[in-house]
């Protein structure tokens, strides 16, 4: 029988007809080849289109539906072989639906976009493998710097001179800013600081500094303690390169040397008789607000440094010393008026640095609490009872102060941690894990997902291991990203969240310094500390993965072998 | 009888077209011309009885040389069954009412 002659508009359909079964989706195929086998009984051209788009319909509707369908079929596992019943033998498979694993990998993705869960993950990573917090973060400070070589923002100036105290150039930077806006000089004093870490190096502060500080700020008696210092340094020095004794509350034989010095006497005098005693801390901490809200800076880390000094009591000491020797003495020889003037001075300035300082209280009360009772004495002594009660009031004061400060000591040694330093665990734990489920959720999807037959082929048993990694490791990331976050939050923006300079101290400290017990050594045996490890360890690992690879190959060459 | 299909206009009429003679297998363009449905409509609502194990199909013996085998379909007795209660249904609420009633 000849073939009837087709019209354009029928060969056209039939053509598209075969296009739309080869794009129908494979569970229902038939139904594809069902509505095309029809086409041949439709005679008029009108017909076979309408038929032939009605299909096209179809076929949208069945890809949809399939697609989503798939995205609650495992990875790996073919339309054909969904159902929940397989047969037994048919070996391992994942069994995470794969919108979960989408879902669960985009979420992921979504928190390492977070600005905080990134600084923590860098800061991490960074400390741990540079080990020195200063440098984990040039890049970032390389940026600030060549911003400010640009619009000479003295603010941005100053704060950078105080991050960079351990570069040769922040002195540069801190006249620059000085220049520029006067009323910041007072970041030499806080560039003092950084020399109190290495006594070598100390008062390296320039006598044109510390004069420049003096006449900026008169009232601070801070300032005058620069000088002091600077006298005492050769006493000092000898004193601590000979044998060392330990002489916590007697007096040592440099101060006995300074305390004959008149230069000495003088700049402790107006360091304990200024109206002001601070080391502008506040100042420090307004001025890293403002660069960090200005300059989007969110990392505490970056800044943690400036607030972690603290006060070098050492001619503090020397000169309450003096002053109680000179009182004991006056007060030996029945000259009360004489006591009261030295140990008040004592008293006035513990006074004084308590109220002015964020921790001075702390340090202060070391002072007030040894001298308030013989300044109550000698008071009672000259007939004084009224102030002698006051000295009372204040010795009780001071050594609520004392308690307080034991009792916090107490409840932090030994081995119970800080609400930072469990949060510091977490954050590293987390960063751990990321680490780890990354490549791990990585390879597995590729394996489980776009090669799962040949994966199964060339892995033989290990093959279990890829499905249980598909299944597990994106949920490990998902949630570790998660932990990372949560512990991370509360300390990623304190500036910006008007945090004190402790919560500072306590926000930078989460990620770079802890956990001191566990930590070390599992960062020393994740994170490579030279290149020499880390290709000795990839080179281990690719050289183990060829030999599994070899292996699995030679034993199913064989076995047709044997079968013969 | 279990799981409920959406029981649109369009399903009656097809329904219909298979009660007519039950026993016989029917092809799709053939219900397409007694129903009017377009292939993009039919198809889904015999797919979903299908799935319900309303409708059995099968394809044509090979016959004819150079065309196709045509996939064949009929309601099996349960979903006779059901097509009769729902059409029953159906006129009884009058949202329905074959094509032929009125002739």
């Amino acid at each position: 029988m000849p073939a009837p002659s087709l019209s354009l508009s029928q060969r056209f359909s039939a053509v598209l007809a075969r296009k739309i079964v080869a794009l129908w989706p494979n569970d229902t195929k038939e139904w594809g080849r069902a509505f095309e086998a029809e086409l041949p009984e439709i005679t008029t051209p009108l017909d076979s289109v309408r038929w032939v788009l009605g299909g096209a319909i179809l076929l949208a509707k069945e890809s949809l539906r399939s697609f989503m369908k798939s995205l609650w079929r495992p990875l790996g596992v073919p339309a054909s072989d969904a159902s929940s019943s397989l047969p037994k033998g048919s070996g391992p498979r994942p069994r995470l639906p794969r919108v979960l694993a989408g879902i669960f990998l985009l979420a992921s993705l979504a928190m390492f976009c977070l600005p905080e869960v990134r600084a923590s993950l860098a800061s991490s990573v960074l400390f741990s493998r540079m080990g020195v917090r200063e440098y984990a973060h040039q890049g970032k400070i390389q940026k600030l710097l060549a911003e400010a070589r640009t619009n000479h923002d003295p603010q941005l100036l100053a704060f950078l001179s105080l991050v960079l105290y351990y570069d040769a150039d922040h002195f540069q930077l801190a006249d620059k800013a000085i220049r520029r806006d006067p009323s910041l000089t007072w970041i030499d004093h806080s560039e003092a600081w950084w020399n109190s870490r290495d006594r070598d190096r100390r008062h390296f502060l320039s006598d044109e500094r510390i004069e420049r500080l003096q006449k900026f700020d008169p009232q601070n008696g801070a300032l005058y303690l620069l000088t002091a210092e600077v006298i005492s340094h050769p006493a000092k020095a000898a004193y601590f390169a000979g044998p060392y004794r330990s002489a916590l509350n007697e007096t040592e034989s440099w101060e006995l040397d300074v305390a004959k010095d008149p230069a000495w006497l003088a700049a402790m005098d107006r360091v304990f008789s200024a109206p002001e005693f601070h080391d502008y801390s506040a100042k420090q901490l307004a001025l890293v607000r403002q660069v960090s809200e200005r300059y989007r800076l969110s990392a505490a880390d970056v800044t943690d440094a400036l607030f972690a000094h603290f006060w070098d009591n050492g001619n503090i000491k020397a000169y309450c010393h003096f002053l109680t020797e000179r009182g004991d003495e006056a007060a030996q020889n029945g000259k009360w008026a004489a006591a009261v003037q030295n140990y008040e001075k004592i008293e006035k300035f513990a006074e004084k640095w308590a109220k002015e300082e964020e921790s001075g209280p702390w340090f202060a009360a070391d002072f007030g609490s040894k001298v308030t009772p013989k300044l109550q004495a000698a008071l009672e002594a000259s007939g004084r009872s009224t102030e002698a009660q006051i000295a009372a009031a204040h010795s009780v004061r001071w050594n609520e102060i004392i308690t307080a400060r034991q009792l916090k000591m107490r409840q932090r040694a030994p081995f119970s941690w800080l609400r930072t330093e469990w949060a510091g665990l977490l954050i590293n734990l987390a960063v751990l894990l990321i680490l780890a489920a990354l490549p791990l959720t990585i390879a597995a999807l590729f394996s489980a997902g776009l090669a799962p037959s040949f994966s199964r082929r060339i892995l033989g048993r290990f093959y279990r291991v890829v499905c249980w990694a598909a299944d597990a490791a994106p949920t490990v990331l998902l949630c570790s990203f998660a932990l990372l976050l949560v512990a991370y939050h509360p300390y990623a923006s304190p500036l910006q969240n008007g945090a004190s300079r402790e919560d500072i101290v306590a926000a930078a400290r989460v990620t770079g310094t802890l956990p001191r017990p566990v930590g070390i050594l599992v960062f020393n045996l994740l994170y490579m500390r030279s290149r020499y490890y880390f290709w000795l360890g990839l080179t281990a690992v690719l050289s183990v993965v060829v030999l599994v690879l070899l292996y699995r190959m030679a034993s199913k060459r064989r076995i047709p072998n044997q079968n013969i | 009888m279990g799981l409920r299909l959406r029981i649109s206009p369009q399903t009656l009429s097809l329904l219909d077209a298979l009660l007519t003679h039950a026993m016989r297998w029917h092809h799709g363009y053939a219900l397409s011309q007694q129903t009017g449905l377009a292939s993009g409509t039919l198809y889904p609502i015999l797919m979903r009885l299908e799935k319900r194990k309303w409708l059995e199909t099968r394809w044509e013996d090979p016959g004819v040389a150079g065309r196709p085998p045509r996939h064949l379909y009929r309601l099996t007795s349960d979903g006779r069954e059901w097509a009769r209660e729902e059409m029953q249904d159906a006129r009884a609420r009058k949202v329905w009412k074959p094509a032929h009633a009125g002739a």
